[in-house]
């Protein structure tokens, strides 16, 4: 990971179906320094279009509350908790998205 | 051609193992007005008509095999067909659920339910061809495995596309963790609460069934609407996409994501998964995605291991196959796939089964059984050769320690002593499902309350991992339930809708997977809820609201509930073992280090109670309770029993 100075780096680790939207399970993406998640979601959707957007947002344009966040393998961050998406992130993080709800 | 204008076929069939007596009667507004059908009529016919006298493997017990009411309509993932009898695990209310083709071909064939009593002279059995039905010799049958049972029965019938079930040796020697296994060994199963065994203690080795009638449809046009709404839901979920993608593998990244693994004997929350990984399994051992009937998800995964010792072992591999495995230490794929192998082909439910074994597991390590009791197997967690063989033994009864555990931990601790009850870990006699309760309170109780024993599909508390605070506070007042970790008020009240929610399910016929997982809550309840009435609506020509859909539900559970409480259960059997009250749970992770709170479980539960309208003291129903259900006999029944509670509130 190359070194930044106006901005930061996250490895982004996408668990299905977002890895089918990017048609990638790792990628790294350039942030403004002390971006949150929410500017995390937001690029991740720009950078890879509609089937991010319609895999991370439901009908009524909110963020889907079933996904979860891990950064740096730390206790996953909820989104039915509406702080979760102010969560700063730092250069370097690691990032996990992950729909992992019970079931089976 | 159709047998009537709508999705019930109208009869019922009765047969009598002792006499040989079958006879047919109508399925009545009786049956299906308050109840609908599948589990709902099981579970009321087997509290009319199997009192607390009747022990598991009495012939009195009945066996009692009930489609869901839209199974074979081509409603989606209408497929799940109802099992039930009084469980020898638990002594209480029994029932598995499976999803295949045979319960379809009952309806085909004529009827709604099948109700076997009795107990035949030596083994036979059940061939059911639309109006003929005969019992039949199958003392050839006895002894084969679940996969040469249903080859056999195809060949001998000469039908190459009958549907059958039927019992592997498991069932056989009255195992108690016996399943019922439909179309041979990797279809589908009915695998809670011992059914195979019970099966097997009536003799009857199969059930043999061809249907050639059409199951009706009252307003085709309104169920084509209620399936392009389903579609339009499940197209824009991402809830099913891993389903689609890896079956129900996928939930290991539920268990990732929480660190709540239970491995080796629910001691370990986190703990090595890698090699277990969802993607390895599709990449390196995949050789076919199926789905039960008419559903789009498509969760099935059958397994081929294409090198080493297990080179060439194929098997179905569902989820709970893999948690199980892990409960008893193992990390190798091919071990998973293996033991799946061998569970089912020999008959056994794999929850139970692996439970049991890790028990077996964790009483060697702590010095309670020395090789000296399992005639040389080094039962240490992650044995792979020790795993496999104590589950063959256990399916076949071979040595006094297998027989010991073929009986289920709760038993096999009592017989073996020396303070191994604290490693059994059951409720009511039911081994553990899924995942470990601590740090998901609502998990905990919700496994507590379970009718049917210990069980992670019996609710789905777990919506408050997709409500959000403004969601709970609407449905269960409080902001507080959507709190995973930490919350408190509303998590009972949210246990009590989800139970019924469910309930609906198994009323149905309809899959868990594919109507009641979502991403938000809003697609939940109109899956489960709303389209899962409009689909009964367009199938039945009746004209349910959604609320009474859910009281439907809820009906089918307190008479569970009255069933359980006349077989003797109170709020003590409402409980989980106690390693997860006091033991933090090890492995670091997300949940490392914690325990399930005592003072929070039992607030839950009172929640629980009081909302259910059971007596929080005693655990028990209550006249008001049981008589807004339209129950009043179940409360009479009660009371002349002396086991109806008074009160709805605590003192």
């Amino acid at each position: 990971m190359r070194e930044m100075t106006d901005g930061m780096q996250v490895c982004v680790h996408l668990y299905p179906p977002l890895n089918t939207a990017a048609g990638q399970s790792l990628i790294v993406m350039d942030l403004e320094k002390e971006n949150t998640i929410q500017g995390l979601i937001d690029q991740l959707v720009a950078r890879f279009g509609p089937q991010m957007r319609r895999y991370l947002f439901d009908d009524k344009d909110r963020i889907i509350p079933g996904w979860c966040v891990f950064v740096n393998q730390q206790p996953p961050v909820y989104f039915n908790r509406p702080e979760a998406l102010s969560t700063i992130l730092a250069d370097g993080d690691e990032v996990s998205f992950l729909l992992a709800l019970a079931g089976g | 051609m159709a047998l009537s204008k709508n999705c019930y076929a109208g009869r019922i069939l009765r047969v009598d193992l002792t006499s040989g007596s079958i006879t047919t009667e109508e399925l009545g507004p009786g049956l299906i007005d308050p109840l609908i059908g599948g589990r709902g009529v099981a579970s009321k016919m087997l509290y009319d008509e199997v009192p607390p006298e009747v022990a598991p493997f009495d012939p009195e017990n009945r066996l009692i095999f009930a489609p869901g009411a839209l199974h074979g309509t081509g409603v989606p993932a209408a497929s799940r067909t109802t099992v039930t009898c009084r469980s020898p695990l638990t002594e209480m209310h029994g029932d598995g659920h499976s999803g295949a083709q045979w319960g379809g071909e009952l309806k085909r064939a004529g009827y709604d339910v099948l109700v076997i009593r009795g107990r035949a002279n030596r083994p036979v059995f059940l061939s059911i061809d639309n109006d003929r039905v005969e019992l039949v010799e199958a003392g050839n049958l006895w002894g084969m495995l679940t996969s040469q049972t249903h080859a056999a029965l195809r060949d001998r019938c000469g039908i190459p596309d009958l549907h059958t079930v039927c019992i592997g040796p498991a069932g056989e020697n009255r195992v108690f963790m016996a399943a019922i296994f439909h179309n041979g060994a990797d279809k589908g199963t009915s695998a809670r609460c011992g059914l195979g065994a019970v099966m097997g203690a009536k003799n009857l080795k199969a059930i043999a069934t061809r249907g050639t009638h059409d199951v009706g449809v009252v307003d085709i046009e309104a169920l084509k609407a209620a399936y392009q709404e389903y579609v339009a839901i499940i197209n824009v979920d991402p809830h099913p996409v891993g389903g689609t993608r890896y079956g129900t593998c996928r939930f290991m990244y539920h268990r990732i994501k929480f660190g709540i693994h239970g491995a080796e004997n629910w001691n370990y929350g986190e703990y090595p998964w890698e090699k277990l990984d969802p993607e390895v399994f599709r990449s390196d051992y995949q050789i076919k995605a199926a789905a039960c009937v008419a559903c789009p998800i498509r969760c099935r995964r059958d397994y081929r291991v294409v090198s080493g010792p297990f080179a060439g072992t194929t098997a179905k591999v569902e989820w709970e196959t893999i948690a199980r495995s892990m409960t008893c230490g193992i990390q190798e794929p091919e071990a998973v796939i293996a033991w799946s192998n061998i569970c089912n082909h020999y008959g056994l439910d794999i929850e139970g089964t692996g439970d049991t074994v890790a028990f077996a597991m964790e009483c060697f390590e702590k010095g309670i059984l020395t090789p000296n009791d399992t005639d040389g197997l080094v039962l240490k967690f992650g044995n792979v050769a020790a795993f496999l063989e104590l589950t063959r033994r256990i399916a076949v009864g071979q040595g006094h320690l297998a027989q010991t555990l073929a009986r289920g931990t709760q038993r096999a601790a009592a017989q073996i002593g020396q303070g191994s009850e604290r490693f059994a870990m059951h409720v009511k006699g039911g081994e553990m499902t899924a995942g470990d309760p601590r740090g998901m309170p609502v998990r905990a109780v919700s496994y507590a309350t379970s009718t049917r024993g210990s069980d992670h599909l019996r609710s789905n508390p777990y919506i408050e991992e997709i409500m959000k605070p403004d969601e709970a506070l609407t449905w269960w007042g409080s902001e507080e339930a959507a709190d995973i970790a930490n919350g408190l008020k509303g998590k009972g009240r949210m246990l009590k809708f989800s139970e019924d929610l469910v309930t609906i399910g198994d009323i149905l016929g309809l899959c868990k997977f594919a109507f009641y997982r979502s991403a938000t809550f809003p697609w939940l309840y109109q899956k489960g809820v709303a389209l899962a009435t409009r689909f009964y609506n367009a199938c039945s020509g009746r004209n349910l609201s959604e609320a009474e859909m859910l009281t439907a539900g809820e009906r089918v559970w307190n008479i569970e509930k009255a069933y359980n409480t006349r077989c003797g259960a109170t709020r003590a059997d409402d409980s989980i073992p106690e390693r997860f009250f006091q033991e933090p749970l090890k492995g670091g992770g997300p949940s490392g280090g914690t325990v399930v709170d005592r003072d929070k479980f039992e607030a839950i539960l009172d929640e629980y109670y009081k909302d259910r309208k059971f007596d929080p003291q005693t655990g028990r129903p209550t006249r008001e309770g049981l008589e807004r259900l339209g129950l009043q006999e179940i409360a009479d029944d009660l009371q002349a029993r002396g086991k109806l509670s008074r009160v709805t509130e605590s003192p």
